[in-house]
């Protein structure tokens, strides 16, 4: 019987065995991560829908490396960095999720399919009930996109790099990656990771800054709920047309990205039940698990070592932090030039996670004064905030590529 | 066309037509021109394209009389109830 040694049974332990010790160190600690990750996900710490695909695939990808030849080591999940025709042609053969990342991932295809489902769960009737305040809050809402652009670039970043870690500011996921795809496609992966993390920390996070620059008597105005307009189809629909025709024309470059939004928003007010409840169901959440599932599988050892992944972290909560106050600051406006009878609250909304920091702001209405409502006007600012970070992408990728 | 629209039809023709011809300076006529006179043109067409889209949100404006009643409504059927 010939020799068996154990660690060429176990190929996850021998490549421990056979790498750097950073690397082992670095392997062991996104091991970790993500299972907390899943664990965070599950016990809704965090946000499940990302968390919990994209912790098991760091943690399931960080534990299966194994050796593909004598001196090489890797995983059979994905190669991100292939790129001749013949040899992806035998990866997509090889690694199971080479087909979604190369089909759906390079291409900003997943995240054009997230934004169409956003689209179809909003109704653009929030924003239009009062344009004005919402574009206001919105542009405010985009101060940590704005400002962290020159912050990155003093820190040392270059200027598409500075501009995709910017974007984190938006608060918009598939925004971020598909800024960062175009703009820092070696950086696409922590910058998307960061992105995400903090996304899921703000909706524990806000609340926190909300009370700390709103007082309770403010935050417990009542919004008079008779002056909410009926908005018809036909006028969210043709809003739809010419804006998406404007912004593509002004802005190539992210009409995908503009049209998938409207898109869903027409399919919606269309009232085409099948297609709605088909883009709203199974494409947004299937696109969302996907994407969670592949950050997960790209975070392999080597990305956490990269130097610029601490530079990464610290620019990341910087703009959501400036996006937070400048929101809220907005709100302030909004609230002044109101006559005092806007509750200030609205304006964390603008900060365009839809629909969660909506729901933050609703939440910490509620807490001040039960009886106020404010869901309609914050939906109203967050897609106003949708909106204006696509517009800021399409001004940095146009202007950066 | 729904009645609404009807109304504010000048709204929404006029607002189209302004952030059409503000694209139509920034695509088709600055490329054009050169330097001082170009920068003018770029900056001109966003602003139209904005006056534009901020015409076409004071379409869907209404007076007071015009309000939608609806969540006021159903809160004091609740409360009735």
């Amino acid at each position: 019987m010939p020799e068996i040694e154990l660690l060429q049974i176990f190929q996850g332990i021998a490549t421990m065995v056979a790498s750097e010790p950073t690397i082992v160190a670095a392997r062991i600690a996104l091991i970790v991560l993500g299972i907390t990750f899943v664990y965070l996900g599950v016990k809704g710490t965090l946000e499940p829908l990302i968390m919990i695909p994209m912790g098991f695939g760091m943690s399931s990808v960080n534990a299966g490396v194994l050796f593909l030849s004598a001196n090489t080591m890797g995983t059979l999940f994905i190669d991100p960095t292939v790129s001749d025709p013949l040899k992806l042609m035998e990866v997509l053969q090889i690694d199971f999720l080479q087909p979604i990342y190369t089909f759906t991932f390079s291409n900003g295809l997943i995240a054009c399919l997230i934004f169409m489902g956003i689209g179809v769960i909003s109704d653009i009737g929030y924003m239009l009930i009062s344009p004005f305040r919402c574009m206001t809050i919105a542009i405010m809402a985009e101060l940590g996109t704005l400002l962290t652009f020159p912050i990155a670039v003093a820190l040392g970043l270059p200027y598409n790099e500075a501009a995709a870690i910017a974007m984190v500011g938006s608060a918009d996921a598939p925004m971020v990656l598909y800024t960062s795809l175009l703009l820092a496609k070696d950086l696409f992966v922590p910058i998307t990771i960061v992105a995400y993390l903090y996304l899921s920390l703000a909706y524990a996070g806000y609340p926190y800054l909300v009370r700390v620059m709103v007082p309770k008597a403010l935050r417990g105005i009542k919004m008079e709920q008779k002056t909410v307009p009926n908005i018809s189809r036909a006028e969210k629909i043709t809003f739809a047309v010419i804006t998406s025709t404007l912004l593509c024309l002004l802005f190539p470059v992210a009409a995908p990205l503009f049209m998938s939004f409207f898109l869903g928003i027409i399919i919606r007010e269309s009232g085409v039940k099948q297609f709605v409840e088909f883009i709203g169901g199974p494409v947004l959440y299937g696109a969302t698990f996907f994407l969670g599932l592949l950050l997960g599988v790209l975070f392999e050892a080597a990305t956490i070592l990269n130097p610029k992944v601490i530079l990464l972290l610290i620019l990341g909560i910087t703009a959501l932090l400036l996006s937070g106050v400048g929101g809220i600051i907005g709100g302030y406006i909004v609230y002044w030039t109101s006559g005092r009878t806007f509750n200030p609250v609205i304006g964390i909304a603008g900060v365009s996670c839809l629909p969660t920091t909506a729901k933050v702001a609703q939440k910490e209405v509620h807490k001040a004064n039960k009886f106020a409502i404010i869901l309609p006007w914050a939906m109203g600012a967050s897609i106003s905030g949708v909106i204006s970070s696509a517009i800021i992408a399409g001004i940095y990728v146009t202007l950066l590529r | 066309m729904n009645q609404p629209m009807k109304e504010k039809k000048a709204y929404w023709i006029g607002g189209t037509l302004t952030a059409f011809l503000g694209v139509a300076l920034i695509r088709l006529l600055s490329p054009e021109l050169a330097g001082t006179l170009g920068s003018i043109t770029v900056a001109s067409g966003y602003a139209l394209v904005v006056l534009g889209i901020t015409i076409i949100a004071c379409a869907t404006r209404r007076k007071r009389s015009e309000a939608f009643v609806t969540i006021e409504k159903n809160a004091a059927d609740r409360e009735r109830r």
